[in-house]
């Protein structure tokens, strides 16, 4: 059960998150900057793709466009830094005055990181619509996806926050955390059917997809834009649900792992 | 000028003794490198098992294109990666260490850390062309002349973009981060097929034509004009990249005096 004190760290570290958010200004105008440029670029090369094959395979270019542009803004509100942050820490021995807070470290990380995401959501997300609309001239959500899309978007932020917690920490054992990051990059990329939807794949590969818990990173809340069967969704939110369960426990395991390691040796 | 050469050899070799004791790290470094590259262009692989063909364009170019960009940007990075902290050599002052020093700064800046992941980077492109990108031996001189070429601009475009850092009060390591990104994606795209508004963009200063578009074509369709066009391409792209931080460099002076 989780405490009021717990809660408490929780909540004041998701303000900490959304106050270092607002600071960062001049990154907001970066991430409007590398979102534009993907789009653009990323969307004549959705419509380079012939209007026959995209739609055998069930859906439209407008809804192609969508799919990316949403998968693509849940990685931006992602904080791709962060395990370099919690590496650096350890790098520099810093930990060690987090460590002797009457606060769990985990906590105040994960909750700071998840406060960034939420707090870079208020000035993506209204600027994703109106963008890709202006790009695209069309919107094809409907006011369930739109609900849908959101109700999922926390949950695979807090999924991104648990991996970079565990992925950024790996340095304690691993020379240097870069290379775990690389391949969950890239496994959230091409597992997670950022570039084009699943459909695209073939069978086998989609298979070693739901396998894994990409798809709740990114495909599950981006396939709103293709307006999916209400039984194929409640299927996703199972899948997003119970992956974002275990991510937690899998963290909390790995935070005990990282307390007794630097208890037995340090840094 | 002879003097300038050995010393400037001399910042090579000391950054490549320092793989001696860590051989190791730029082993996993740069395998680890290739595989990230590789998942990336799976996800071309899956387009292409689709759509076959893009504007003119397969697999095949896709993976030449790869390769290229690949092997330019890790020669970039792999002997000049002191043009990827500028920013924060500005950030922390130890920029003052490189203008105290009787040499041009910016070459000394270039060369004062190599980054052992490009390593992987640089043998990734030929790979890309070896399994997927039908290469004949006859384009292989081609394709590593218009690599190195592509290299030459994509290290001054990457001075530029940190550069920027010399005009900015705050924040200027994430941002300029972002606008390395920047130039990433737009160099990992396919040029051709984009608005006129883009390739204009492709053409001037995020210069993914140069890098990518023009190499890619020539190992195709080789053409002597567009190859002198290439490499007057690199040598204006590279005065652009000196005279903005020469420029940049006398604003950071000025306001330490």
């Amino acid at each position: 059960m989780i405490s009021r004190a717990a809660l408490s760290i929780i909540g004041t570290s998701l303000v900490m998150g959304y106050k270092r958010s607002m600071a960062s200004k001049a990154f907001v105008v970066g991430s409007f900057i590398t979102f534009t440029v993907l789009m653009v670029v990323y969307l004549s090369i959705i419509k380079m793709i012939p209007l026959a094959k995209v739609e055998a395979l069930g859906f439209t270019h407008l809804q192609m466009i969508w799919y990316l542009a949403t998968a693509e803004m849940m990685v931006f509100m992602g904080s791709a830094w962060a395990f370099k942050d919690l590496q650096n820490d350890f790098v520099n021995e810093n930990v060690h005055t987090s460590l002797i807070r009457p606060s769990s470290f985990m906590l105040v990380r994960v909750g700071m990181w998840v406060g960034e995401s939420l707090t870079r959501a208020l000035f993506l997300v209204p600027y994703y619509m109106i963008l890709i609309y202006c790009l695209s001239g069309g919107f094809p959500m409907r006011a369930i996806d739109v609900l849908l899309l959101f109700l999922s978007l926390p949950l695979a932020m807090f999924m991104l926050n648990c991996a970079s917690y565990i992925i950024g920490s790996s340095c304690l054992w691993l020379i240097q955390s870069e290379p775990a990051y690389w391949l969950w990059e890239k496994s959230v990329f091409l597992l997670g059917c950022m570039l084009w939807p699943m459909a695209f794949y073939p069978v086998w590969l989609k298979i070693i997809c739901w396998l894994t818990p990409f798809p709740g990173i990114l495909a599950i809340g981006a396939q709103s834009a293709l307006g999916d069967t209400s039984l194929t969704r409640l299927a996703a939110f199972g899948h997003q649900a119970l992956w974002g369960v275990l991510f937690f426990f899998i963290m909390r395991w790995f935070d005990g792992k990282i307390l007794r390691r630097i208890q037995a040796g340090g840094v | 000028m002879i003097g300038n050469l050995s010393y400037l050899w001399a910042l090579i070799r000391c950054n490549m003794r320092f793989y001696k004791t860590e051989y190791w790290r730029l082993f996993i470094m740069s395998s680890f490198m290739m595989i990230q590259n590789f998942m990336f262009f799976i996800l071309w692989i899956i387009l292409f098992s689709t759509a076959k063909e893009l504007k003119g364009w397969n697999m095949a170019d896709i993976a030449r294109m790869s390769g290229i960009i690949a092997s330019a940007v890790g020669i970039s990075l792999f002997f000049f990666n002191g043009s990827r902290q500028i920013a924060y050599k500005i950030q922390d002052g130890s920029l003052d260490s490189f203008i105290a020093r009787p040499r041009a700064v910016l070459p000394s800046l270039m060369l004062s850390s190599t980054s052992s992941a490009s390593l992987g980077d640089i043998f990734y492109g030929p790979l890309m062309w070896l399994f997927f990108g039908d290469v004949t031996w006859a384009q292989v001189p081609i394709l590593i002349s218009v690599t190195l070429i592509s290299s030459v601009i994509f290290s001054a475009m990457t001075v530029i973009v940190f550069s920027i850092a010399f005009w900015m009060k705050s924040e200027a390591t994430r941002f300029t981060e972002q606008m390395f990104l920047v130039l990433i994606i737009i160099s990992c795209s396919m040029p051709h097929g984009q608005p006129e508004a883009v390739q204009w963009l492709m053409k001037t200063i995020l210069p993914a034509w140069y890098v990518i578009y023009l190499p890619t074509e020539l190992v195709k369709n080789f053409d002597i004009k567009i190859f002198a066009g290439l490499i007057g391409a690199a040598i204006i792209y590279a005065s652009a990249a000196a005279l903005i931080f020469k420029a940049g460099l006398r604003r950071y002076i000025n306001s330490l005096t």
